[in-house]
């Protein structure tokens, strides 16, 4: 049985409670405000009892030395959400190599609401009519409530072309960076450490950095940005999202920076031998097969490629 | 629901979805053991909380309570150790008994969860706000916005909060 105390309280009293709590955090409440205040308190044991509640949380917040709190749940401002417990690795499955990649996954990620394996690309029609894709390696959770369409970057990369929603809700990308709010268009968001790489095909967006003034982009602009920072504003790379389609596409690509995306979409390492790491690449090569990928490096650049293990492949001068 | 909440649907769950879930977990944790104990405390929650999904839901309903309650075991874990580590830099005498630390790990723990619930924004201003006791005015400068902003994400924060603490 519910005691008195536990009963709900109107959602009308809450928020009024809730906007003297927001004032008097402020600091800032002279006398008339006060009084009102004390008046607001007295009208209705209802509020009181809320104004109570309030005063709960004050005192729950306060129940943590300031320095304590602050070094064990901000020391990195985001990372709660991405962060790389390795945890899972010591759970490994004997035999299982399967296990051996997804035991390696962070928490979060291995229990988002949309996860992409290594090699794996997804596609999704979401509620409001959007139609999500991630390429490999990519998580999210998707969160629409009556007031918003929320997505989670939790790592890699998404590309999303967004619906017309009938109830008119925000569209906002949710990444390590920032927030990235859509105004009818298609783009794509690669989360890469603390960074995003933000690329626009349709329509405009607002990125909102955690730290820095908010800056909007039209169709046709890609560029990156940090909790505090932009990058240039550069025109958007429609063959980084060939992905998309299966393929990637290299035009005048550095090896080194080849060899990095394709690692993405293989499980295992494959690494580029710093020597050629320069040599420019130019070409469209289908995702599916890596391994064809890695023949057709060979027959078509100076290059040898060694399988050390299934898991380990490097890639130096012939 | 009535506070007699009849059992046959939570042992028809359990019959038609226990091995299912146990499945799903091992297949994300690679754990058999934790599995079968988060798929065992999903039930058990069920039972204390005596919510029951509808008709045809029960898969997705068992998934996400095993899934936030292994999230809140990774939390725990995570806010502990970050915890003893702030302790370790304490000189001896000032190291909390063992009690206050069991209620200052709860305390992270329930902070955390608020946290966690707000947008990026809405978290910065806050933790600026309760824990380096910055003014209003500051955080605008800080956040680059304007203070009527600040007031706005810090009402969605305390609705946060609030959230946490009193939903249901």
């Amino acid at each position: 049985m519910k005691t008195a105390s536990e009963a709900p309280i109107a959602a009308a009293i809450v928020e009024q409670a809730s906007h003297w709590l927001m004032l008097r955090w402020s600091g800032e409440l002279d006398q008339e405000q006060q009084r009102r205040f004390a008046e607001w308190r007295a009208a209705d044991p209802e509020h009181d009892r809320a104004w109570q509640r309030l005063e709960h949380l004050q005192s729950t917040l306060s129940g943590v030395p300031a320095d304590t709190a602050l070094s064990v749940l901000r020391e990195q401002p985001d990372a709660r959400r991405r962060q790389t417990l390795k945890l899972l690795a010591a759970l490994l499955v004997a035999g299982g190599s399967s296990y051996l990649v997804q035991s390696q996954l962070p928490w979060r990620e291995a229990m988002a609401d949309l996860r992409s394996g290594t090699g794996e690309r997804l596609q999704r029609t979401l509620a409001d009519g959007s139609r999500l894709s991630l390429n490999s390696g990519s998580a999210v959770d998707i969160l629409f409530s009556a007031s918003e369409r929320r997505i989670r970057l939790l790592t890699g990369e998404l590309l999303l072309d967004s619906g017309h929603d009938a109830a008119q809700r925000p569209l906002i990308v949710d990444t390590a960076a920032g927030e990235i709010q859509a105004l009818g268009t298609c783009f794509s968001v690669y989360q890469q450490g603390d960074k995003c790489q933000v690329d626009l095909f349709e329509g405009e967006l607002e990125l909102r950095p955690l730290q820095a003034r908010a800056t909007r982009l039209q169709a046709g602009q890609g560029c990156w940005f940090s909790a505090t920072r932009f990058g240039d504003i550069a025109p958007a790379n429609l063959n980084a999202i060939a992905w998309h389609d299966g393929r990637l596409i290299a035009e005048r690509m550095p090896l080194g920076q080849f060899v990095a995306e394709l690692a993405r979409h293989r499980p295992g390492l494959l690494r580029c031998d710093p020597a050629i790491a320069a040599v420019p690449l130019t070409g469209v090569f289908p995702l599916a097969d890596t391994d064809r990928v890695l023949r057709a490096l060979e027959q078509s650049l100076p290059v040898k490629v060694h399988k050390l293990t299934r898991f380990w492949t490097t890639i130096s001068p012939a | 629901m009535p506070p007699d909440a009849p059992l046959q649907p939570l042992d028809s769950l359990y019959r038609d979805h226990h091995g299912w879930l146990q499945g799903w977990l091992r297949q994300r944790l690679g754990d058999r053991e934790r599995a079968a104990d988060i798929a065992q405390d999903t039930f058990l929650r069920l039972l204390v909380t005596r919510r029951l999904p509808e008709q045809n839901d029960g898969r997705r309903f068992l998934a996400q309570i095993a899934r936030n309650l292994v999230i809140d075991q990774w939390r725990r874990q995570r806010i502990k150790q970050a915890y003893l580590d702030s302790l370790a830099t304490l000189p001896q005498p000032e190291s909390p008994s063992l009690e206050t630390r069991a209620i200052v790990i709860e305390t992270l723990m329930q902070i955390d969860a608020m946290l966690d619930s707000m947008p990026a924004k809405v978290r910065e201003a806050f933790l600026l706000s309760q824990f380096e006791g910055l003014t209003y005015t500051q955080i605008a400068v800080r956040l680059q916005v304007s203070v009527s902003s600040v007031q706005k994400y810090m009402l969605r924060a305390i609705t946060a909060c609030y959230q946490v603490l009193y939903a249901e």
